[in-house]
Order: structure tokens, then C-alpha cells, then sequence
């Protein structure tokens, strides 16, 4: 396998998380940054990675690719820490600065974010100066409709969030309410498609090197989802029911459908495509990700696998 | 009553285990104060600062590690 990382410039480290927590890329130029902040209940575990390779340095500055909880749930911690300057994608400005949780996704999902500031915005067509390297600010719709990657031209390196993974993107969560998000997420990976890209940094999993395969992976998927959207819709119930496990480990087979009923994603998921009482949903879930390898029923609790 | 579930703890063999070695991270991500350790996956600060950047063998000499803490902390 290749070692695709030892190629990183000296300036950049990568802490690879799991899947609650998104990956942090770290920058240790002649100033410091930090892209996105992992989940809530990471928090500080996240601070001492940075503190671990910062030693007495600050953190100059944090920004955030989008306002996904697993993205920007250690921004309250890492600015209580550092008081780090802290940039977030200009669409989201509103709600972060009212913390409107619904306007941000934290309530629909049922998932926790610590509220936090922010000192300027981001928006695609900006440049950023991370780790003495010059990074253009790119708009990458279709996960999330305000999601920004970074490309680095000279290093060739993107930094691409949830809008592309080894294996897939993250559930194109637009659909699900009915807005537009196939378009999007075809019209994002045709972008990156257009860039010389040598290094994907994703949002979660490895860094990896092979960006066509990637690529195709990708295209191909999304033709799969995008044929028949209530895959997208089974798809995004099985990944918020696996969040839930990562964060809580087990639950209660009983507790599967009050939590998919408490999360107005899944309602509207389920309005619009799966068109299943909430306990067969949940029944349904469960047998899901046992069937994955991603959860083992045990007596009456589901588990984390 | 439920007795607490052990953790879904990832297991590999660093001596004889496919290329590459996987990621220990099972999203438990908690610094156990005592030891110095992650909680989910038994490595120190510098193991997971350093594991995406580590070659393969020293993917395994971090695994050699974690299993030998293991089977210390299970007595």
C-alpha cells in the first residue's frame, strides 16, 4: 500500500479520527490552523492532540469546511483553549451568530454541538493562506449545501470534507427534505474531477492517493442513489442510527424508535420515501447494520460494532 | 440490569495481519487520565498524532503496543 502521506509538506499533519469525529488537518507554518474540530464528545480529546503537537505554540486560527456536529463540535473547546480567530462557511454566518439550531443541522439530526463564535466568513472563490501555502476556497454542494473544500495548487492537495471518501461521500442529506442534492453532488465531484489532485485529505478514512478510482467509486454510487432516492433515504436512516450507536456504544432495542422519532430527518425521511411505521423503521434499521457488521444484537440491546 | 458491554474493540495481528494496518479508532475518543491512553483504542497522544503519517510497520509497532497494553490492563 503506498504511504501516501510521508508526501505531506513539512507544514501540514493530519489526525486521523474515526468516524464521530471528522479528521483535523493541522497547520504549523509560520502561523497555526486547525480545519474542522471533531465531534462534542471528542472535545478534549481534540484539544490535547493539538496541545500534543503545538507544545507552548497557539492556535492562531480554526475554520470549518461545514457546520456538520462531527465537524465543528470541538470549536466551543478549541476556543475556549486558544481563543483562535475562527472562520466558518459564509452561508451559516446567520444561524451560528443567532446559534439557530434548526437553521443548523444539530436539531434535525439529533445530534449535539457546544455553541460557539466566529470571527469572519468563508466563501467559495476566497484564497487562505494555511501552513505557508496558499489554498483556494472551493463550494462543494451536495452533502451539505454549504460545504467549502481547500485546494492547494502548488502541493496539489485537496482537502475534501464529506464530498469525497475513498469509498463514497457523506448521505446527501438535501434530498431527504426534498431539495436538490444529486445535481449538486455530480456537479461537485466534476470539479474535483477537473483538478490535479495528487492527495485527498477526506473528511473521514485515510488519506488517499488513487483519486480516480475514488472518483469513479463515487460517480457510480451516486447513479445508484440518485436511480432510486429512497436508497438515499434507507442509506441516511442506517448512517444517523450508526452516529447514535458511535456516540452511545449500545442502545436499548426498545429506545431505536423513540431516537429515529425524535430526529425530524428521520420523519422526513420516512414522509417522503420510506413510508414505514417508526418501529418497522427501527426494526429494519438494526437489521441493517447487523447484516453490515456495523452492530450485534445482544439479548435486548444493540451494540456498537 | 445490564452489565456494561465491552467495547467493540478492532483486533489485528501485526505480525501476520493484511496490509495495510487498519486504524484502531472505534470513535471512543477519551484520554484515560491514569494512563495515558485513548479509552477506545489503548494509544497515547503521540500514536494518534502520528498515524496517519506512519509507514506500515510502524502502523504495526503502534498495534504491538496496543495489544500488549491490552492484555496487561486485562490482568
Amino acid at each position: 500500500m503506498a504511504s501516501c502521506v510521508a508526501t505531506l509538506p513539512a507544514s501540514m499533519q493530519v489526525f486521523e479520527r474515526g468516524w464521530l469525529s471528522s479528521n483535523n488537518v493541522l497547520f504549523t507554518g509560520s502561523s497555526t490552523a486547525l480545519v474542522d474540530s471533531g465531534y462534542l464528545t471528542h472535545a478534549a480529546q481534540t484539544v490535547a492532540l493539538v496541545e500534543h503537537v503545538l507544545g507552548t505554540r497557539p492556535l492562531d486560527l480554526l475554520l470549518n469546511t461545514h457546520l456538520h456536529s462531527d465537524h465543528c463540535g470541538g470549536n466551543a473547546a478549541l476556543q475556549q483553549r486558544y481563543g483562535c480567530r475562527t472562520l466558518i462557511p459564509a452561508a451559516e454566518a446567520a444561524y451560528v451568530r443567532d446559534w439557530d439550531q434548526t437553521g443548523l443541522s444539530f436539531a434535525a439530526t439529533g445530534q449535539q454541538c457546544a455553541r460557539f463564535g466566529f470571527d469572519a466568513t468563508l466563501q467559495p472563490g476566497q484564497q487562505i493562506e494555511l501552513g505557508d501555502l496558499q489554498w483556494q476556497v472551493l463550494g462543494a454542494p451536495g452533502h451539505d449545501p454549504h460545504s467549502l473544500i481547500l485546494y492547494c495548487p502548488a502541493e496539489a492537495i485537496l482537502i475534501s470534507a464529506d464530498a469525497l471518501w475513498e469509498h463514497g461521500f457523506g448521505v446527501i442529506f438535501p434530498e431527504l427534505e426534498g431539495e436538490s442534492g444529486f445535481a449538486e453532488t455530480h456537479a461537485t465531484l466534476a470539479l474535483i474531477a477537473a483538478l490535479d489532485v495528487r492527495l485527498v485529505i477526506p473528511g473521514h478514512g485515510a488519506p488517499f492517493t488513487d483519486v480516480d478510482a475514488a472518483l469513479q467509486r463515487a460517480f457510480s454510487r451516486l447513479a445508484y442513489l440518485s436511480a432510486e432516492p429512497v436508497r438515499n433515504a434507507q442509506n441516511a436512516v442506517k448512517v444517523l442510527l450508526k452516529f447514535l450507536l458511535l456516540e452511545r456504544q449500545q442502545i436499548a432495542l426498545k429506545e431505536v424508535a423513540p431516537l429515529l422519532q425524535a430526529m425530524p430527518l428521520f420523519n422526513a425521511s420516512n414522509r417522503r420515501y420510506l413510508h414505514m411505521p417508526t418501529e418497522a423503521a427501527a426494526t429494519w434499521a438494526v437489521q441493517q447494520l447487523v447484516k453490515a457488521g456495523a452492530a450485534e444484537v445482544i439479548d435486548d440491546r444493540v451494540l456498537n460494532r | 440490569m445490564h452489565a456494561p458491554a465491552p467495547l467493540a474493540l478492532i483486533l489485528y495481528d501485526p505480525i501476520n495481519g493484511a496490509a495495510p494496518a487498519p486504524s484502531p479508532c472505534i470513535s471512543v475518543c477519551r484520554m484515560m487520565q491514569a494512563t495515558g491512553f485513548c479509552e477506545g483504542c489503548q494509544r497515547d497522544l503521540d500514536e494518534i498524532t502520528r498515524w496517519s503519517s506512519a509507514t506500515d510497520t510502524d502502523k504495526r509497532h503502534i498495534w504491538r503496543a496496543i495489544n500488549q497494553r491490552r492484555s496487561a490492563s486485562n490482568g
